[in-house]
């Protein structure tokens, strides 16, 4: 983790904003689904909108980068991307968690490399 | 980031709206008593949360604060004679008293009872701490008790307020102030010329080398007053240097003081005027006496908050005035912007805190469209307050009442500066809320 570090009243892994590199890797995505899925505070959601927040900035940068380069299938995928973290962002801002999985879900398939297998998306138990 | 939607959400205040709602659930800063100083003296034409208003002292020295146009022919009773317990509006002479009640009625026959039936909206007031008080929601859920700001609850002459015009929507400024990366930056100066109430707290040289530690830890925890949020720096020998801050519904914050310093008490509150433009509340105070007047000029030099001001009348751009302090530097003339200043002595180039706030702030545009944003993981406390308010606005819709109005005493902590062993703000906290964390007026 790079510049500030952010925690919660709590000592778990739920309790802290995990600020990957990339967000918006599968595995980093398969990570977030998996804190989202065990959220059980208040506190919790609004550190998990926090990583989305992080999620949309680099998204948002990959859209601009995509517009600048004019690469029409990248684009594509970028804005449908950027769209999934932004609606997911609003999701867990409404607490409508079991969506806000499914939209990042979605993003996981996206963003798999040609080719690859499609991993359990299923939240990991606990 | 938030949605269009969540953005009218957390902006619109006006009547109906479910933030207008929310706030109007709260008693609220509406004036600083040395802009209405004596009984019968001049009224002053104000708007609060999209409503046009007067406000006037009675003979008793009793604030009305009453919708600004007479029911009659919607003249403005600014215009008014405020003369032996009412404000009479200039055009016919019908008289109003601080709750409202028509109290004469010239232009209508001696034995004319329709007086009885007139009543001009008025909102309830109270006096505290150099501030009037407002409460603009309904009657029946009007809070008992002003929230225990230690401020407030300080004895006269310990607090100083000031009030001055943003010409933006209130959560701009709100956010401005919990935004805690922004001031290395923008603060930031290669020469201390703060006032040095404000310049104390920076002479401890302690407290000097952990500041440079430029990537604290920060830690949220939610309180009932709202949230606290703490900087956590390594200061050598296991030891932390902590700066805990409070953020309280709905607007109200409290930054660190450092204990020893002449202030223990400053903060800032931002009080919707319209969905465009704010009034904010400076406030300071001290707990080992009454400000001194040098201390008072000192302050009002503008280096931090207040900016440096001047007394006028503001005209919105729907045409309506409001009478009230205008800070010197301002969106007119470039925050009166000094590029010489900007290589050699500040980051800015502009010479006041506030005067630096509302030169990004202002020109962001007066609504920013938070949909375009791009939030990182410092911006905690900003999305916190966000979230915590539309959530609070959504359950009102709901039918759930927010229930920190009826709590006073949750408003009575105050933030905290200190060196300790304690790795987590919940356990430094578990110590210290009880004794630093508490105010000492209450």
């Amino acid at each position: 983790m790079t510049g500030f570090e952010i925690g919660g009243s709590g000592d778990g892994p739920l309790d802290r904003v995990c600020a990957d590199l990339d967000p918006l890797t599968v595995e980093s995505l398969m990570a977030l689904i998996d804190r989202l899925a065990g959220i059980s505070t208040a506190e919790q959601f609004l550190l998990r909108e926090l990583e989305l927040d992080n999620a949309y900035r680099q998204a948002d940068a990959e859209l601009a980068e995509a517009q600048r380069v004019g690469d029409a299938e990248r684009l594509a995928v970028c804005q449908r991307s950027a769209g999934l973290v932004f609606a997911a962002h609003d999701l867990v801002g409404l607490e409508r968690i079991s969506e806000a999985i499914a939209k990042l879900s979605e993003l996981v398939t996206l963003r798999l490399p040609a080719g690859a297998p499609v991993p359990d998306q299923q939240p990991t138990e606990g | 980031m938030l949605s269009a939607e969540e953005n009218r959400l957390l902006t619109r205040v006006g009547p109906g709206t479910p933030m207008g709602t929310l706030l109007r659930r709260f008693w609220l800063p509406a004036l600083v008593t040395p802009e209405i100083p004596e009984p019968d003296g001049p009224p002053l034409r104000l708007r609060l949360l999209g409503e046009d208003l007067v406000a006037f002292r009675d003979t008793d020295g009793g604030v009305g604060i009453l919708d600004a146009y007479c029911p009659h022919r919607r003249a403005h009773l600014f215009w008014g004679r405020n003369e032996e317990r009412g404000l009479r509006c200039a055009y016919h002479g019908w008289k109003f008293d601080v709750a409202g009640r028509c109290t004469d009625m010239p232009s209508e026959p001696a034995t004319s009872l329709f007086k009885d039936k007139i009543r001009q909206t008025s909102y309830p007031t109270r006096e505290k701490g150099g501030v009037v008080w407002v409460y603009m929601g309904p009657p029946d859920k009007q809070p008992a008790s002003l929230p225990r700001l230690e401020w407030l609850e300080a004895p006269d002459g310990y607090q100083h307020v000031t009030k001055w015009l943003q010409r933006t929507n209130w959560a701009q400024g709100m956010e401005g102030e919990i935004d805690t990366a922004h001031i290395s930056f923008l603060h930031s100066s290669r020469t201390k010329y703060a006032h040095r109430l404000v310049h104390t707290a920076f002479a401890d040289p302690k407290r000097n080398e952990a500041r440079k530690d430029g990537a604290p830890r920060l830690s949220y925890q939610e309180a009932p007053y709202g949230f606290t949020y703490g900087a956590r720096r390594d200061a050598g020998d296991d030891e932390y240097y902590w700066r805990v801050t409070r953020w309280l519904y709905p607007f109200f914050s409290l930054i660190p003081q450092v204990p020893g310093a002449p202030l223990v008490v400053s903060g800032r509150c931002w009080v919707p005027v319209d969905d465009y433009h704010t009034w904010t509340f400076g406030y300071l105070a001290r707990e080992d006496r009454p400000f001194q007047a040098d201390e008072i000029d000192l302050i009002m030099q503008g280096a931090a908050f207040p900016p440096r001001l001047s007394w006028g009348r503001y005209e919105l751009p729907d045409g309506y005035i409001i009478d009230t302090s205008l800070p010197v530097a301002n969106r007119d003339n470039d925050y009166l912007i000094d590029r010489q200043m900007q290589r050699e002595v500040n980051y800015t180039g502009i010479y006041g805190a506030n005067e630096q706030d509302r030169a990004i702030q202002e020109a962001m545009g007066t609504i920013v469209d938070r949909s375009r944003e791009h939030l990182g993981s410092s911006d905690i406390a900003i999305v916190a307050a966000r979230r915590l308010l539309i959530k609070m606005a959504r359950a009102l819709e709901a039918g759930q009442e927010p229930e920190v109005v009826t709590n006073p005493g949750a408003y009575n902590v105050r933030a905290i500066d200190t060196f300790s062993g304690h790795a987590q703000l919940a356990d430094l906290l578990a110590e210290l809320d009880a004794t630093l964390g508490v105010a000492r007026f209450s």
